[in-house]
């Protein structure tokens, strides 16, 4: 099975500012990928690096077996970009955009490029840019999903995309990728949408390095535990912090949350050694969201 | 390939071309009417001393137009990619950034080329009506050099456009201003007719100078 | 990397035609302090050559002869009296007599007369489109008139009326005719005449055939006058000035293929040879200043000035020239070499056509290189680029110093 991405030590700066240091990823053919991570963390960049709009400082990405600044024809041909903000050549009508990017396509899907526009119920005259933001991201996923290509890269597939209309565009992804031969690389804000999609799943965070893992084992390992505050006369509360076992914690109301990798045994005993005395420590089951704000932290 | 590129152009910058058009079907107009009018007002005879004696050049606005369609053209064509980076849609086209370029600059030249070469078969059709073939065939000399202005105004903005570094914009600006300012600072009739051919092909480095400021596009930091 | 490559060369290029075509100009806009020429006349007081010479700012000039003696203003004009004679009148000199014979303001006013004949007047130097207004010769009326037509040469003489644009076929015929019947061959080589309703009187077109003949053509009461002019075997005409003067002793000025200048004079259309040494037609002004005594011409390139007195029979006499103040190369001019290994030249005052030629600025143009190749080289270890992948830009700027080194840091390789 052929690596469809793979990064290597990429380093990235935008002046003084570290955006990665020595980022290692490998995407294998046939998964799907979440990359999630905050708002500025990276997430876009890595995509404009992988797509060859940018040049890193030093490091070395390969896609689809070729060096990411020297995309080939073919291999581009192979590839769906969706560009954050749904970019599109909006002074194109549906039916003009269509008859443009089918030409470059010789696996080209014309009726499920209609099947899905036409849900918009517009006309085919109709410009894209006198379209809302939700419409214009139907039509460009309609084109991506026209295209068919082997590696899907989708930047924030569900801005302006009503929960209907999300739905339904995860059912067509699921679909797309039933055969199993194809890639797919997205990255979403509504975190949860990824929950019963993803394979695996990468956490950027700028200049840290990056966390990668299956789904099935980030939500297996990962737990919240949470316990009442509990303050003793004048002596001031006590507050969890960070460290190897303790990834995070929270505080809202007289609940204190903290997020690890352990077992709840192990994280009472490490509590303890912080000066915590915690009892009742309470086990609380975790969306996907729920863990990557209990991973990245609320701000 | 080519043709679903020629389509995409023509759909960006269709409208402009149109106004573009209307603009140099103007000016020519504007001529006609101008001569038709002077040919009432003044007498014949003075009108034709003027124009072979004295050298007077009745189409000079003709100049002003060509360079403002380059320009037109251009930055119709150029600065909607240019805007929220829409450049990445086209680079990422399976056609190559610089099979691309090339083919949405010729596009481009070939487009503007062509109200030029209207320009000048209507400015020749013009003089012709008053004047004899010797006139309509000096106006058509002398207006030369100005269509390849026009044309080098219309190189000017496609790379200005396309550089994403300000700085090197002004001097992308700079030179294409340096080369329209002489093709445009002959002040008599037919004063190109023995140099023409050696600035034209000088300039014809325009063309191959569109691969750099599309690398450098995607040689960019952020 | 290729392409990007080399377009980034066809830019440096590009940069480097744009610098050399207005650079230069801006320097000498700034720097170039050069007045007038000489101006250089035969005495017939003295029977010596005088000039007038700029001499460096200020726009202060000396007037002295030919040996080197000065002379104050007044004292100068007072021996080249047939130019000043307006002077001489207002300074109460006139009249003045000079080898016994006496001359009044009439008498010297009516022997003057200037010809110039400048190299953008040549047929060749300058674009003229060949549809010419043929005068009525004897109009019955004291000022000229534009005609209501108009002919160019073609395989006949086509008149077109000016109205409506249309040949006249029947003055077409009429002059056709007339010119064939006088053995003219079409097509015509060139056609020479003054074109303008202010001149005293009209002498037509003087228009050389396909075989090289010469024909004198008028139109008198609307009929043609045509006559063959014998010109001397050996003599190629490249162009003719005709300026029509109220003297009537020169029809014009003939130039020949060859270079030699002729007048072509009143007697017969007989030519008479200037006698000019080192006279070269596309670079020199020429001018003849016939007065009641002598005829002087007077010629000059940028450098030097040249002139010939000749007698009433256009005999010489007398010769000199010099090498003119403005003629010498000043600091700003060497400095100019150094800057400037070379300039792109579009404008000459010899020509109505541009030019778009390469001119080089002499041998002091490798300093210039050699003081810009060390500034690249540290241009280049500053941003941290290798020599070796580099050779073009080196190259660049030893062969085009300034330029290269200006457009290779404004248009820096790519990391």
């Amino acid at each position: 099975m052929e690596n469809v991405i793979e990064i290597k030590n990429l380093t990235h700066c935008y002046g003084k500012q570290i955006i990665y240091e020595n980022l290692n990823l490998t995407v294998p053919q046939g998964r799907i990928f979440g990359l999630l991570g905050k708002n500025g963390a990276g997430k876009t960049t890595l995509i404009k690096i992988l797509m060859g709009f940018l040049r890193p400082t030093s490091g070395a990405c390969r896609v689809l077996g070729e060096d990411s600044h020297n995309l080939s024809p073919a291999a581009r041909r192979r590839i769906g970009l969706l560009f954050e903000g749904h970019l599109a050549y909006d002074f194109m009508s549906i039916a003009q955009i269509e008859k443009f990017y089918s030409a470059h396509y010789s696996a080209w899907n014309r009726s499920l490029y209609f099947e899905l526009v036409d849900r918009l119920d517009l006309s085919y005259d109709h410009l894209i840019k006198n379209m809302s933001c939700g419409q214009r991201s139907q039509v460009v996923l309609g084109l991506i999903f026209a295209q068919n290509p082997d590696l899907m890269i989708l930047d924030d597939y569900s801005m302006g995309l009503d929960a209907g209309y999300r739905r339904l565009f995860l059912d067509y992804l699921r679909e797309y990728v039933k055969d199993g031969s194809k890639t797919v690389f997205m990255t979403s804000h509504i975190v949860q949408d990824l929950e019963n999609l993803v394979n695996d799943i990468f956490f950027l965070d700028r200049g840290k390095e990056i966390f990668q893992t299956s789904l099935d084992e980030f939500m297996s390992g990962f737990k919240q535990f949470r316990f009442i505050k509990n303050g003793s006369g004048s002596m001031p509360i006590k507050m969890p912090y960070k460290d190897d076992v303790i990834i995070n914690t929270d505080n809202t109301g007289n609940m204190i949350s903290v997020y690890s990798f352990e077992t709840g045994a192990a994280v009472s005993a490490h509590l303890k050694g912080q000066g915590i005395d915690v009892s009742g420590l309470e086990h609380v089951p975790m969306t996907l969201e729920d863990a990557f704000i209990g991973f990245t932290g609320k701000y | 390939m080519f043709l679903s590129i020629l389509y995409k152009e023509w759909l960006k910058i269709r409208i402009y071309w149109v106004i573009a058009l209307m603009l140099n079907l103007f000016v020519i107009g504007w001529l006609f009417l101008g001569l038709r009018h002077l040919f009432i007002i003044e007498h014949a005879e003075m009108i034709w001393y003027q124009i072979f004696e004295i050298g007077t050049l009745h189409y000079t606005h003709v100049k002003y137009f060509l360079i403002i369609t380059g320009m037109i053209i251009g930055a119709a064509q150029f600065i909607p990619e240019m805007i929220g980076h829409r450049f990445r849609l086209s680079l990422h086209l399976p056609i190559g950034p610089n099979v691309l370029v090339l083919w949405s600059a010729l596009i481009g030249f070939i487009s503007v080329g062509v109200l030029a070469v209207l320009d000048a078969v209507l400015l020749y059709a013009v003089i012709g009506i008053y004047f004899p073939h010797e006139a309509a065939q000096s106006a058509f000399l002398t207006v030369l050099p100005w269509l390849w202005a026009g044309l080098i105004a219309y190189m000017g903005t496609a790379l200005t456009a396309m550089e994403p570094q300000l700085s090197r914009k002004l001097v992308y600006l700079a030179i294409a201003g340096g080369f329209v300012w002489f093709f445009c600072s002959g002040h008599d009739y037919e004063s190109y007719n023995r140099v023409l051919w050696k600035p034209v092909l000088v300039s014809l480095l325009f063309i191959p100078a569109v691969f750099l400021p599309a690398f450098r596009y995607r040689n960019r930091s952020l | 990397m290729m392409l990007p490559k080399l377009s980034r060369y066809a830019l440096i290029i590009l940069a480097i035609v744009v610098m050399s075509l207005y650079l230069p100009n801006l320097y000498n806009k700034i720097f170039d302090k050069k007045t007038g020429k000489t101006q250089l006349f035969f005495s017939p007081v003295i029977k010596k050559f005088m000039f007038r010479e700029m001499v460096g700012e200020g726009h202060r000039f000396v007037t002295q002869d030919e040996n080197g003696k000065t002379y104050d203003r007044q004292s100068f004009e007072t021996l080249i009296p047939f130019v000043y004679y307006k002077n001489m009148e207002l300074w109460g000199k006139l009249p003045l007599t000079i080898d016994g014979h006496v001359f009044d303001k009439q008498t010297i006013k009516k022997n003057r007369q200037v010809f110039e004949f400048k190299p953008r007047m040549i047929a060749d130097r300058t674009p003229r489109i060949q549809v010419f207004p043929l005068f009525e010769s004897k109009p019955g009326v004291t000022r000229l008139r534009f005609p209501k037509d108009a002919f160019r040469m073609t395989d006949r003489m086509e008149f077109i009326n000016v109205d409506t644009n249309i040949v006249d076929e029947k003055m077409t015929g009429q002059f056709t005719q007339a010119l064939k019947q006088a053995k003219f061959l079409f097509p015509a080589k060139l056609v020479a005449g003054k074109v303008s309703i202010l001149k005293p009187f009209d002498e037509g077109f003087f228009i050389v055939d396909a075989g090289g003949d010469l024909f004198q053509i008028k139109r008198a009461k609307g009929q043609p006058v045509i006559v063959k002019i014998t010109i001397p075997a050996g003599i190629n005409i490249r162009s003719i000035k005709i300026p029509e003067n109220k003297k009537k002793e020169i029809y014009g000025i003939l130039l020949s293929q060859k270079g030699n200048l002729y007048l072509i004079s009143y007697n017969k259309y007989r030519l008479i040879k200037m006698p000019l040494i080192n006279y070269d037609p596309d670079t020199m002004d020429f001018k003849l200043l016939i007065n009641p005594l002598y005829r002087t011409a007077v010629y000059s390139s940028n450098q030097t000035i040249y002139s010939v007195a000749m007698d009433n029979l256009y005999r010489p006499i007398a010769q000199y020239h010099r090498v003119m103040f403005t003629g010498k190369k000043t600091m700003a001019d060497r400095v100019f070499e150094v800057i400037f290994p070379f300039y792109i030249k579009t404008m000459d005052k010899t020509s109505g056509y541009l030019q778009f030629n390469t001119v080089g600025s002499g041998r002091l143009f490798f300093i210039g290189n050699a003081f810009s190749l060390p500034f690249a080289v540290l241009i280049m270890r500053t941003r941290k680029f290798e020599f070796k992948k580099n050779w073009f830009d080196l190259t660049v700027v030893i062969f085009t110093g300034l330029y290269g080194l200006i457009a290779t840091i404004i248009i820096n390789p790519e990391p």
